[in-house]
């Protein structure tokens, strides 16, 4: 793939990927804020697990998604 | 430019995710047009437009995600340069040979040191070229790059994970002493100091950031180029439970389970397995690959050749095809060739299976790789380096262990998206136990499964936690990735070393499920040469059919009639003296009529005897019985009155017999196919015990024959010489090319049997339903072990028996479960064909059991009746 390509698809996927990374932390948030009675160490601690695991799922997913598009296979 | 496909050797790869990292790393250079990887065979097959995309850059890209192309060395002694521009000279010419990583020239050292891709360079072609320049080359003594790449990568494994074993594990023990102290009798023996949560910090601490390091660093490379693998996962499980036990450790108020949910010893005996599991591995994973290193270390590596009237010694691979090569007994065979003075017995079953060593005279065929037992000869080089039978062989057998079955997409597909699935899982157990498990079910009193270490104040957020990482461990891709590639590598191996060689795993998978088997007649069932099988003489005594048959020798022993020759050769092996005959004279269609010590002889079909007034009413009646068994009958006059009758036909090989009834045994339907009249074809099929006969085929139909069978909804083999049944051989679901010998390279078909012998294609349907056998065993083991563990470790009877899988117990089970699937694989090393264990136990009972008979004889039955039987 052309660098310039290249690089324009590695920020686009990263935006993607963080941004859905982030709404699963907020889907998290909202759900302590719903049940409520956590301590603080605990919110902070599953928001960045959450986060992490999210980031690791959607980052190879997205990248392989706009890397697709960006060779006009879809 | 035209695309052009390449092997690369890829080392470092552990199961199917690092596959799909490497596939994903490789597609998205530019014109990379398609990538295969093969874990267990360590191979990348990748087609690429040479003009936009380089090896090196593909060498770059797979080192990027944290794998390395192989490559190897050669460092050559130079002679000759004089200076710096010698060097750039060499340099620049090796550096634009095919598959070059790197050239470094030292002058005054006169060395040239190579590094060129496993498989892409040529060391004959970078001797070569060095030599075109003007300069002497000579093998470096002792800096032979090794025989076998494969070992020697296994090996740096093997000694970098067992560093880290030895890291990795004392360490381990301590923390886990420590962590347990004020369990069973521990206070006795551990020293206080050691529960403390600093000692354990510091302990764990080199444990993560050395053995457990290449994790994290092996999945940034991943993660960066957006693909995930298992390093991940021990990573992630890793990387958390170190994590909270700092925080624990440091900030214990911080919230997070507080002093006594310090996970160290988790973390610390996570990456001891991890490691265990991969050395365990790195042990024997290699192993299934041992047959295509035996068939390696068969490469001679000095050939005693005759140059200018002188014998010299020279590098193997440097021998000319029609150089004269010497062999002295002991020694291996250089290169293929034709023996032209000498005699010696060859032991060539690394090659063909054949036990039984093999003569050798002015004339045979020799195989390089094979081993000289008794005599010397000389011999004339017709194949050499990567057209010797050997190197065909090797590289079938490196083709195939690359290649994928069927059944294996199913695996691959699971594998490649487990990963990301174990990840989902996680944090989806994270979010239940977090939000809903915990509250519901937590049990302070709950402990680890097998320890009796209780859980206590650990809080949600940490056992949230644990569980996700218990998930992250516990689950195991390698098992299903490496399930049918470890089988298949080790089922291909096992072929070779019988002499059947699958061209593809797929051969493996379709040979396993046949249930049709077609043979071609002609050279394939028989040997396609007539051969004489029966004497009638009208005196039943057997001097009287000898003198038959040795008439009728004489009469034809200038004639150049196959039924001629055949009777000839048919005295000749009987032990007959064949005389000249004083007068011969050829009868065209009919036979020949000759005289010999004032007789008469006259030998021909009946028209010959009725024309010349022969009497054959005495003879008629085992004429027709003869050649209602497809024979043909010739009767033998002398002085003008019938003496006897000798039937020649097509004899059936050796073992063809005991093939066809093994098949039946093995419940396939065999067929016969041939372009022989029904009544001669059926004959032959009787003697041989085939169900059916496809009779009257032109050779051009075959295929289409072949065809109707699969119409009716069978799966067929078709068993013939690979070049002369070629369409039929690739419309069956497998074409079984039989006794090519040598010729590897010219066979078509999907299955190649090296010797010519029949039974070979039972051996390749027990080989290949054995290797089967074991892909089954292993999908089912893994499988089944991530179907029943990622549950367990997710929490899933944690409400029912307040019991919790720690993380060093996933990760145990986890390598176990890996090592296991390997471990099943191995045990395809002690499988026998049928025919060899019974060959152990019938050969004792043959050599008392000897018969004075030719070849075997189509028009007989049991193998055991004599030529010379009166009918």
């Amino acid at each position: 793939m052309d660098p310039v390509v290249d690089k324009r698809v590695a920020r686009v996927s990263a935006l993607w990927y963080t941004g859905m990374s982030l709404a699963v932390v907020a889907v998290f948030l909202i759900l302590v804020r719903l049940i409520g009675g956590y301590p603080p160490a605990a919110i902070y601690g599953g928001a960045v697990w959450s986060f992490l695991l999210s980031m690791i799922v959607t980052m190879p997913v997205v990248t392989a998604h706009f890397k697709r598009r960006a060779r006009g296979e879809g | 430019m035209t695309n052009r496909t390449i092997t690369l050797t890829i080392n470092g790869m552990h199961c199917a995710s690092c596959q799909a990292a490497i596939e994903t790393a490789l597609r998205d250079l530019p014109g990379i047009t398609q990538v295969a990887v093969n874990v267990s065979a360590g191979k990348a097959q990748v087609t690429y437009d040479p003009a936009r995309v380089g090896l090196g850059q593909m060498a770059k890209r797979v080192a990027e995600v944290g794998y390395e192309v192989g490559e190897e060395e050669l460092v050559l002694k130079v002679t000759g340069m004089s200076c710096a521009s010698c060097a750039s000279k060499i340099e620049a010419a090796v550096a634009g040979l095919d598959g070059i990583a790197g050239v470094v020239v030292n002058v005054p050292a006169e060395l040239a040191k190579v590094r060129y891709y496993t498989g892409l360079g040529n060391p004959a072609e970078i001797r070569r070229a060095i030599r075109e320049l003007g300069y002497q080359v000579e093998e470096r003594a002792g800096g032979q790059a090794a025989l076998d790449r494969e070992r020697e990568a296994r090996r740096r494994e093997l000694r970098r994970q067992g560093f880290w074993m030895l890291v990795a594990w004392p360490l381990a023990f301590l923390i886990m002493a420590g962590t347990f102290r004020k369990y069973w009798i521990l206070p006795r023996f551990v020293p206080e100091f050691l529960a403390s949560r600093l000692v354990l910090f510091l302990l764990t601490t080199p444990v993560v950031a050395g053995p457990g390091w290449q994790f994290f660093l092996n999945s940034f490379r991943g993660l960066r180029r957006g693909v995930t693998d298992m390093n991940l996962l021990y990573a992630t499980g890793i990387g958390a439970a170190y994590l909270i036990g700092v925080i624990n450790t440091f900030w214990p108020t911080a919230g997070f389970g507080g002093e006594k949910a310090v996970f160290f010893e988790s973390a610390a005996l996570l990456t001891a397995f991890i490691i265990l599991g991969k050395w365990l591995e790195a042990l024997t994973r290699g192993r299934t690959s041992e047959a295509i290193r035996r068939l390696m270390a068969l490469q001679p590596k000095i050939a005693r050749v005759i140059r200018e009237g002188r014998e010299v010694e020279l590098p193997a691979d440097e021998v000319l095809a029609d150089d004269l090569v010497l062999v002295r007994p002991g020694e291996r065979i250089p290169v293929d060739g034709v023996v032209l003075e000498g005699y010696s017995a060859v032991d060539e079953s690394m090659l063909t299976g054949e036990s039984l060593p093999v003569e050798k005279k002015a004339g045979d065929g020799v195989i390089g790789g094979t081993m000289n037992k008794t005599g010397a000869f000389k011999f004339r080089a017709t194949k050499v380096g990567k057209e010797t039978a050997l190197a065909q062989i090797i590289h079938l057998v490196e083709e195939a262990q690359a290649s994928k079955a069927p059944i294996q997409k199913l695996a691959d597909w699971v594998a490649g998206h487990f990963i990301l699935g174990v990840h989902v899982l996680a944090l989806t157990v994270f979010f239940f136990w977090f939000f809903v498990g915990y509250w519901r079910f937590f049990d302070p009193a709950s402990t680890f499964l097998l320890t009796p270490y209780a859980l206590g104040e650990i809080g949600v957020f940490g056992f949230a936690i644990l569980l996700s990482i218990t998930v992250l461990v516990i689950s195991c891709p390698c098992a299903v990735g490496m399930a049918t590639p470890s089988a298949m590598m080790a089922g291909t191996g096992k072929g070779a070393e019988h002499g059947v060689l699958f061209k593809g795993a797929d051969a493996i998978e379709a040979t396993s499920k046949l249930q049709a088997i077609i043979f071609d007649k002609t050279g394939t069932l028989t040997r396609g040469e007539p051969s004489v099988t029966d004497v009638v003489s009208r005196e039943p005594r057997d001097e009287s059919r000898d003198e038959i048959l040795r008439l009728a020798a004489t009469a034809e022993k200038h004639s150049e009639h196959p039924l001629g020759e055949a009777i000839v050769r048919g005295a000749t092996e009987r032990g007959l003296a064949v005389p000249d005959a004083d007068r011969f004279n050829a009868i065209p269609g009919h036979g020949v009529e000759a005289e010999y010590e004032g007789r008469a002889i006259l030998l021909g079909n009946r028209k010959l005897m009725r024309e010349r007034g022969v009497d054959l009413a005495d003879l008629l009646r085992q004429a027709e019985e003869l050649e209602a068994n497809g024979k043909t009958a010739m009767f033998l006059a002398v002085n003008g009155k019938a003496a006897g009758i000798i039937a020649v036909a097509d004899t059936l090989k050796e073992h063809s017999v005991e093939a066809v009834a093994r098949l039946h045994r093995l419940g396939l339907e065999v067929l016969m196919i041939t372009g022989d009249n029904r009544r001669t074809a059926e004959a032959i099929a009787r003697q041989v015990g085939i169900d059916r006969v496809l009779a009257e085929v032109l050779p051009q139909d075959k295929a289409e024959e072949v065809k109707k069978l699969q119409a009716e909804g069978k799966r067929v083999a078709m068993v013939g010489d690979g070049i002369n049944d070629a369409p039929a051989l690739a419309q069956a679901d497998v074409g079984m090319a039989i006794g090519s010998g040598t010729d590897i390279a010219k066979e078509t078909g999907h299955v190649i049997l090296i010797k010519e012998d029949l039974r070979d294609v039972v051996v390749a349907l027990e080989v290949a339903k054995a290797t089967m056998r074991k892909v089954k065993e292993n999908l089912f083991w893994a499988f089944s072990y991530n179907v029943a563990s990622i549950p367990i470790g997710a929490g899933l009877f944690y409400p029912f028996f307040k019991l919790v899988v720690s993380p060093e117990l996933a990760a145990l089970l986890m390598a176990l479960s890996s090592v296991t699937v390997t471990l099943n694989t191995l045990l395809l090393r002690r499988f026998v064909p049928s025919l060899k264990r019974e060959a152990v136990a019938i050969r004792p009972r043959e050599r008392g059991t000897s018969f004075d008979l030719a070849p075997a004889p189509a028009g007989t039955h049991n193998p055991g009746s004599p030529v010379h039987g009166s009918r």
